[in-house]
């Protein structure tokens, strides 16, 4: 099956002072559609660059990126900024969104941006936020609202245009354990048939929502393990001594 | 099982069957389904220590018997829930297999923690994965206490896999 986001080989030198820095050494990863993959691994091991190159945030030293079967590494600046507002949605810690607009605008805007009608972008925004569980915060500004009530209208812009693939940087970084078990439950069923998700966390718990843990050290890709469907096997984890 | 019983009889008489399933309950079914035979053999065993005592059910033709406490048995169970739990007995095979995988160079220590680090993540999926009760504040503990020794494991799966990386880099770095 195709990928819906592919990495081959990428590198990623960056210049400190009089020494290069390898952020990535030659990392290949692949997100299936309907596919939710983590990526672990401590601080300063290459997670948040991968994605960053993904993205088309930063660019590669080396290697190649593809979306959606098309290769995208080389195309322009204004090639990238237009996939990322159709095809690719974007999740940060620090959720950024604009202060002075309403949840609904604020989710209505990446559509606007991608040429849907006023009309068309608020009712869309407007599902989604009701889905997320935000229907009576439609018209809050940010400042108003919980960090997971900010970081749920986040996932609705993020979703907005329907894109192939979602990419979040430590989604659930500056959340609370219920805000951000919330936050990783949407995130995991507003995936949609086909749509990929990467997630890169220090979070055990956010990683063990993912279909496939990828973990990173160094720069390097060092361990890739698919977990079992939820549910699937039975959950009793506690024993008793002496019974 | 036993202190266990004794608390929830404590809250009224109850036949043994009552005993297992409310006890099941508390645990929110993070706990395997307690054994028939188990569950008898500790009520006669708390009879004959005088802790229980018991009588036939009224209007019960198959013998099923009816616990209440004895003021010994009380005293037993009020002295078990005051008194803290033993801490950090690890019962865990993992650590036999740790050290003597890195002590005799017999097997792969590094694999050991990558399966291992699966098997947690696997754990802490099938918990989360779990329907979750509406206002069952206890069962809802438990989990949230599985799950953060669930987190502490793989935290020091992490640390075992710098340090046996690196053996002893510090103290070589320490010494003259």
């Amino acid at each position: 099956m195709q990928a819906v986001l592919e990495g081959r080989a990428l590198a990623k030198t960056y210049r400190s002072g009089d020494i290069d820095v390898l952020a990535l050494r030659g990392v290949d990863i692949r997100v299936a559609p309907g596919e939710c993959v983590a990526v672990v691994g401590r601080s300063g091991c290459g997670k948040s660059t991968l994605l960053h190159l993904l993205g088309g945030l930063d660019r590669a030293t080396a290697g190649e990126v593809y979306v959606e079967g098309r290769r995208v590494d080389g195309v322009s600046d204004a090639e990238w900024a237009r996939l990322r507002r159709r095809r690719i949605g974007f999740i940060f810690q620090a959720f950024h969104l604009l202060d002075a607009m309403s949840a609904l605008d604020n989710v209505a805007l990446p559509a606007r941006l991608a040429g849907h009608d006023r009309a068309g972008a608020r009712k869309r925004a407007g599902d989604l936020l009701c889905e997320l569980g935000l229907e009576n915060r439609v018209e809050a500004t940010p400042a108003q609202l919980s960090g997971g009530e900010q970081q749920r209208v986040a996932i609705a812009r993020a979703l907005v245009n329907r894109p192939a693939v979602v990419l979040a940087d430590e989604p659930t970084g500056n959340l609370d354990t219920d805000s951000a078990r919330t936050v990783l439950e949407l995130l995991t069923t507003q995936r949609g048939e086909d749509r990929g998700l990467l997630i890169v966390t220090h979070d055990p718990r956010v990683a063990a929502g993912a279909d496939r843990v990828v973990r990173l050290r160094d720069g390097l890709v060092v361990g890739d393990t698919a977990l079992a469907a939820a549910g699937t096997r039975p959950a009793q984890l506690v024993e008793l001594e002496g019974w | 099982m036993r202190q266990a019983f004794l608390v929830l009889l404590a809250a009224r008489p109850a036949h043994g069957y009552e005993l297992k399933t409310e006890l099941e309950r508390h645990f929110g079914g993070l706990l395997p389904a307690l054994n028939d035979g188990q569950v008898y053999t500790t009520l006669a065993r708390l009879e004959r220590d005088e802790l229980v005592e018991s009588h036939d059910a009224a209007g019960d033709t198959r013998g099923k018997r009816i616990y209440a406490l004895t003021d010994r048995g009380r005293r037993e169970a009020l002295q078990w829930l005051g008194a803290p739990a033993s801490e950090a007995k690890l019962k865990d095979e993992f650590f036999l297999k740790l050290a003597l995988s890195a002590s005799t160079g017999m097997g792969d220590a590094m694999a050991l923690i990558d399966a291992q680090r699966h098997a947690a993540l696997q754990s802490l999926r099938d918990l989360d994965s779990r329907p979750r009760g509406g206002d069952d504040t206890v069962p809802a503990l438990l989990r949230e206490g599985v799950a953060l020794h669930l987190q502490a494991r793989l935290r020091w799966l992490d640390v075992c896999e710098e340090r046996l990386e690196k053996p002893s880099e510090e103290n070589h770095a320490s010494r003259p």
